[in-house]
């Protein structure tokens, strides 16, 4: 802190410091030294006096102590008292008792003062010298007159007393003396090495202030050099070092306007390159947006005419025509689809090639994502007969940063690929994850199989395996390059393991950030027993259990089965897995009865063959309550719902209050293709106590009515096949029991001409989706005249009665047909499924839903195509987001 | 000089001269003069008794007797050779210690003793065999009485009264000393001095009642300071003192008489040498030292106001009155 302090002072402080602090130190130091020496002195002088004075009488009052010659000691204890600071003397004898003394002391101390020779008391100095006997030598032979009297030589004592006050008093003196001396000395000093230093440090001040005023800019400025010391020369240097500045910064500048002209110039230039750039960019921009409108419309006009091919082709394939046209459609079909393929390939490509492809880094349930893609397929994999398993690894985190839509871009690539390709066994799925938290998503197939020397040009753009797969397969060859594309894109790696006839495995390395926070999979300890599951499929539910935290699953064969489930509760459950392909002698809904039979577990039946809404009726499926039927693969979230919900939540709802048995006994034929609005319909229906027989089309419902009797009839109007106004029509005219039931015709949307020919045809009413429970069951009252019950609250209408997991599903699927409808170009096929949508949208009272799904209906509906695939995505999007 | 112990030398002598003559016989008989050795035994190493047995030795060489052989030894070298058991012709002990070392040996060897103050060899006792079978003399070391009388009547020819004080040993010569100094006309002024005076106020009435005075050496309280107040007195009273040493003389005493080394040693050589020759028996009697010598303090003699002759005129004149042959 002192150190800081002192560098911190300026130099002429340092100098009076360093000049001032040795001498202030000596001065010290000599004052100390000279006070001490002098006192010294003095006190030595007083002792040598005293010590004298004593040796002195003591050798002079032998004779007259001896002969006690009083006044002979009194003469020469005179002559010593003359001496300064001698105060007293007194003779003892040898005894030590008083003699005789003189002068001003306490003289009470003297005959105790025995020993010592010199003492002090008070301020008194005592000096106590032996008086011995003088003599002569006054033989020639000592050995032969050694004298017999010699012991006698002690005669007595003298003690002289010093008086030490003057001496105190001069030692004062001295010291007074001294600091006065040194402090005018060291004042003096500090004067003169003030002016001095000041003398020396001013040229030095001098020279900073110059040195300041050049750092403040002012380079013309000089240090003064009058004198010819150090100081000069550094004077002499500074002015140089300033010269030197000033002809540098003159060059500088010279050299920095040279250079700002040259960069005005090149300014110039640049504005000029710039300006040309900004039209190059424009035109490019301006070609480029040609370009994509180019493509936009060359893809809509393309796509225009091939829906066109297509739908031609397909009705003439639909008629009677030869087999050897038939062929010839199917081969135009085919074509167009793959011609369709490949502009939406063309497209993607293209946009990956120009970079204009941006990821998006928001938080991604891998599940969801998964799941969505998977689901797109399941149909067309369930038609080839082939095994669609996603399995996830227990230890993957779900939750990502990433971009959704691009992995499932990849997802959907590669499962198209793997469907493709593959004719029999399945395509499985697994996502996993290595040290670094990376995910690993790994498309493995049981189809043909790449050879080694073509999966190097795999990932090339137009290459497949070999020519032969174009003819074969088709395809455009652009799909693992678009794969591999955005992979890089992503910051990832793609593998491919194959061998011919084995199949083909893709692995892809994501490095996907976690996001922070992830779901809570676990579930409260439970008995499972995994029945009928074959691997990889019970792999897959192992490890989907493992993620709830069950570890424990009894897993078991059917065969099995029976004796396992006997001592289950009703908390616990039966997860049945049946194989793709149903053997012909299982009964699934016998067989699941016999279950049921013997134990209250809750069933989770896990099947992509057995529609179960469509292979039980009502009567069964309450027999079966409790039970979940799941299609395959069954989402992650679905499948926890099943295993958490309690048996009372099943959408097999039971009736409990008085209006429920409103129904008892009526049954009621229901023809919708949309499985999802049936399964509504029969749900509402059948808590009210009706009971509901479900067909899928019109001519389903027509064959229905030959066989039994109905008291409702409940037909949608768009339906395949037979729409619901010709099955209404067709019943009317038919002659059986049920033609003339009331028919209740159940829409989206309908014209006003439209709704004209429906009642010609016979309608007894009609009933404008989305589906309101109390609307359906006032008309189907007041068809059947039976008194409505009061209207509920507003917000007590279907969701509760239906699964949401079951509706998300339905939207899906029906979104993943759209799409695909729009990609083959089946507009009609498109109106009809977006139609299932718009009719189901609003059974949740979701407002941003309906009204999305209202848009793309109005779209279609104007053949205005270029957003379809957008609002798809959008609609997507909210049906995932959605929170019931 | 005590009286009782002179005679009893005498009367040693006597009763024992026969047996002594016979002795002496035989040894002249058995040993030749030719072959005669004599030990020189020293109180100590110190410088006079190393210049009296030296004396002695120059002496008896000068005197024609080469053939002695003397051996001198200290009393330790003595007793490291066990000299005093040799057998000797003569052992002449310088001092009185050596006197002593010889005398406590048992032996016949004649013993000449030199060099020792006379009231040491009074008191040296010896036992009856000794006396009956040894030869034992010596030569003091002091003056006779009457050399200091003779002198101080020659330094102060007009005085007429001396004055001395005498101690416990020197006491016994008060007679002597009135006798001499009535012979002299002179009166005699004296106190006796023991330990516990005061000398100062013994010696203080006389001197100032004396025109000279003479101190005589006693042991028992004569010591350096009544010896320096003795001159300081004297000074006061301005007058002389006649001591009996040279160092006494420097001092401050106006002269000395005093024996020095060689005075003694060439008296005890000549005795030797006459008793060995010519079987004087001379040497068996104790005496005082036959030679001498004068010291004088011409400074003092200045500040006394005394003329002071020469001092080889003193010692003529000192000499032509010592011619006096003093009985013993």
């Amino acid at each position: 802190m002192a150190n800081r302090h002192l560098l911190s002072s300026s130099i002429h402080q340092r100098f009076l410091l360093v000049a001032l602090l040795p001498l202030l130190l000596i001065t010290l130091v000599l004052n100390f030294y000279i006070i001490d020496a002098r006192k010294n002195d003095l006190k030595k002088s007083l002792n040598t006096s005293g010590e004298m004075a004593s040796d002195y009488l003591a050798t002079v009052s032998d004779f007259a102590l001896y002969s006690r010659n009083i006044p002979l000691l009194t003469t020469s204890a005179k002559s010593v008292a003359r001496l300064p600071d001698v105060t007293g003397i007194a003779y003892l004898d040898q005894d030590h008792k008083l003699i005789l003394s003189s002068g001003d002391f306490p003289k009470l101390a003297l005959p105790s003062f025995v020993n010592p020779k010199s003492d002090q008391k008070g301020h008194f100095l005592y000096f106590k010298k032996p008086i011995y006997l003088s003599g002569i030598d006054y033989t020639d032979y000592q050995e032969e007159s050694s004298d017999l009297a010699s012991s006698a030589d002690l005669v007595g004592w003298v003690i002289v007393v010093m008086d030490q006050s003057p001496m105190l008093e001069k030692q004062r003196e001295i010291i007074s003396t001294s600091l006065w001396l040194s402090a005018i000395g060291f004042f003096i000093a500090t004067i003169l090495t003030y002016f001095l230093s000041l003398m020396l440090i001013t040229p030095i001040y001098k020279l900073t202030a110059t040195i300041k005023k050049m750092a403040s800019g002012n380079l013309d400025v000089r240090a003064e050099t009058d004198s010819h010391d150090e100081l000069s020369i550094l004077a002499n240097g500074i002015n140089q070092l300033a010269e030197s500045v000033t002809q540098g910064r003159l060059n500088l500048e010279d050299r920095i306007r040279v250079a700002t002209h040259q960069l005005h110039k090149t300014l110039a230039d640049l504005k000029k390159k710039n300006l040309e750039l900004e039209i190059a960019r424009e035109d490019a921009d301006t070609a480029n947006q040609a370009k994509s409108d180019f493509l936009a419309r060359m893809s809509h006009e393309l796509r225009t005419p091939i829906t066109s091919i297509q739908g031609f082709a397909r009705l003439l394939e639909s008629g009677s025509i030869p087999e050897s046209d038939r062929r010839y459609c199917q081969i135009i079909d085919q074509a167009s689809l793959h011609l369709l393929t490949l502009i939406d390939d063309i497209l993607a490509f293209s946009k990956l090639q120009s970079n204009t492809v941006i990821l998006t880094q928001q938080p991604v349930d891998l599940a969801k994502c998964t799941e969505q893609v998977v689901a797109l397929f399941s149909l067309q994999a369930q038609h080839k007969g082939l095994e669609l398993i996603v399995d996830y690894a227990p230890n993957l985190l779900l939750q990502r940063i990433g971009d959704s839509v691009r992995i499932q871009q990849i997802l959907c690539n590669l499962i198209a690929n793997a469907i493709k390709f593959c004719d029999e066994g399945g395509i499985y799925i697994n996502l996993k994850t290595n040290q670094r938290q990376e995910v690993i998503l790994e498309v493995r197939d049981t189809g043909i199989g790449i050879l080694k020397e073509a999966q190097d040009q795999l990932f090339s753009a137009f290459s497949q395996a070999d020519t032969s797969i174009s003819r074969r397969y088709g395809g455009t060859g652009l799909g693992l390059s678009i794969v591999k594309s955005l992979v890089d894109l992503m910051g990832g790696q793609i593998n491919l393991e194959s061998a011919i006839g084995e199949g083909s495995c893709f692995k892809i390395l994501l490095p996907l950030p976690l996001a922070n926070t992830q779901p809570d999979w676990q579930l409260e300890h439970q008995k499972i027993v995994l029945s009928g599951c074959e691997e990889p499929t019970k792999q897959a539910v192992v490890h989907a259990l493992e993620r709830f935290g069950i570890y424990d699953a009894t897993v078991t064969t059917g065969e099995y089965l029976l004796d396992k489930i006997t001592t289950l509760g009703r908390d616990d459950r039966i997860i049945f897995c049946p194989p793709a392909v149903l053997p012909e002698e299982l009964k699934m809904t016998e067989y699941m009865l016999d279950i049921r039979a013997k134990t209250p577990a809750k069933m989770i039946l896990i099947a992509s063959q057995f529609n179960f809404y469509q292979q039980t009726n009502a009567k069964q499926r309450a027999e079966l309550h409790p039970i979940t039927f799941l299609a395959s693969p069954p989402p992650l979230s679905e499948l926890l719902r099943a295993l958490k919900k309690k048996t009372s939540d099943n959408f097999v709802s039971i009736a409990a209050s008085p209006n429920l048995h409103l129904l008892d006994g009526i049954k009621i034929l229901i023809a919708e293709d949309n499985q999802f609005t049936c399964l509504l319909l029969d749900t509402l229906l059948s808590k009210f106590g009706a009971y509901c027989t479900l067909t899928s089309n019109g001519n389903e419902a027509l064959a229905a009515c030959q066989h039994d009797r109905f008291d409702l009839f409940l037909v949608d109007v768009h339906m395949p096949m037979k729409n619901g106004i010709e099955t209404i029509h067709a019943l009317r005219q038919s002659h059986n029991v049920n033609s003339n039931i009331p028919a209740i015709a159940v829409t989206a949307d309908i014209l006003q001409q439209e709704e004209k020919v429906l009642f010609e045809a016979g309608a007894s009413g009609l009933l404008i989706k989305p589906l309101d429970e109390h609307e359906l069951i006032e008309i189907i009252c007041q068809q059947l005249n039976i008194t409505p019950p009061q209207k509920p609250a507003p917000n007590t209408s279907t969701p509760n009665d239906v699964s949401p997991e079951i509706f998300r599903q339905e939207v899906q699927r029906l979104l993943a047909n759209a799409r695909n409808y729009f990609s083959s170009g089946n507009m009609a096929q498109l109106r009809e499924n977006i139609h299932q949508l718009l009719g189901i949208a609003g059974v949740f009272k979701l407002a941003q839903l309906e009204t999305q799904v209202k848009q793309l209906h109005d779209q279609i509906k104007i053949n205005q195509f270029e957003d379809v695939i957008e609002l798809i995505d959008r609609i997507n999007k909210e049906v995932n987001n959605m929170d019931f | 000089m005590d009286g009782v112990t002179l005679q009893f030398l005498r009367r040693r002598v006597c009763k024992s001269h026969l047996l002594r003559s016979g002795l002496l016989l035989c040894l002249l008989l058995i040993s030749p003069i030719s072959q005669a050795s004599i030990l020189l035994l020293l109180s100590s190493d110190v410088s006079y008794y190393q210049e009296t047995a030296k004396s002695v030795q120059e002496t008896a060489s000068n005197l024609g007797i080469p053939d002695i052989q003397f051996d001198v030894l200290t009393i330790k070298e003595s007793q490291a050779n066990n000299a005093l058991s040799k057998t000797y012709e003569l052992i002449v002990a310088i001092g009185t210690a050596a006197a002593s070392e010889a005398l406590l040996h048992e032996s016949k060897t004649p013993l000449l003793s030199i060099f020792t103050p006379k009231d040491a060899v009074d008191s040296m006792q010896l036992s009856e065999e000794q006396k009956e079978q040894r030869l034992v003399s010596a030569i003091y070391l002091d003056q006779p009485l009457k050399r200091l009388i003779t002198l101080a009547c020659l330094l102060k020819p007009n005085a007429d009264q001396f004055g001395t004080i005498f101690g416990p040993i020197s006491k016994r010569a008060l007679p002597e000393i009135k006798h001499l100094t009535k012979e002299a006309n002179i009166h005699l002024e004296y106190d006796f001095l023991t330990k516990d005076d005061n000398p100062v106020a013994v010696l203080k009435p006389i001197v100032a009642g004396s025109e000279l005075f003479i101190a005589i050496p006693d042991r028992a309280v004569l010591n350096r300071a009544i010896a320096k107040w003795i001159l300081y007195l004297s000074f006061q009273h301005k007058i002389p003192v006649i001591g009996f040493s040279n160092a006494y003389t420097n001092a401050g005493a106006l002269a000395s008489v005093y024996s020095s080394p060689q005075n003694i040693g060439q008296h005890a050589a000549e005795l030797i040498a006459a008793w060995l020759k010519n079987n004087d028996q001379t040497i068996w009697n104790p005496q005082f030292p036959r030679y001498f010598t004068l010291s004088t303090n011409p400074a003092v003699a200045r500040s006394l106001g005394i003329s002071l002759p020469q001092e080889s005129d003193l010692y003529v004149k000192f000499q032509q009155k010592e011619a006096m042959k003093y009985g013993e």
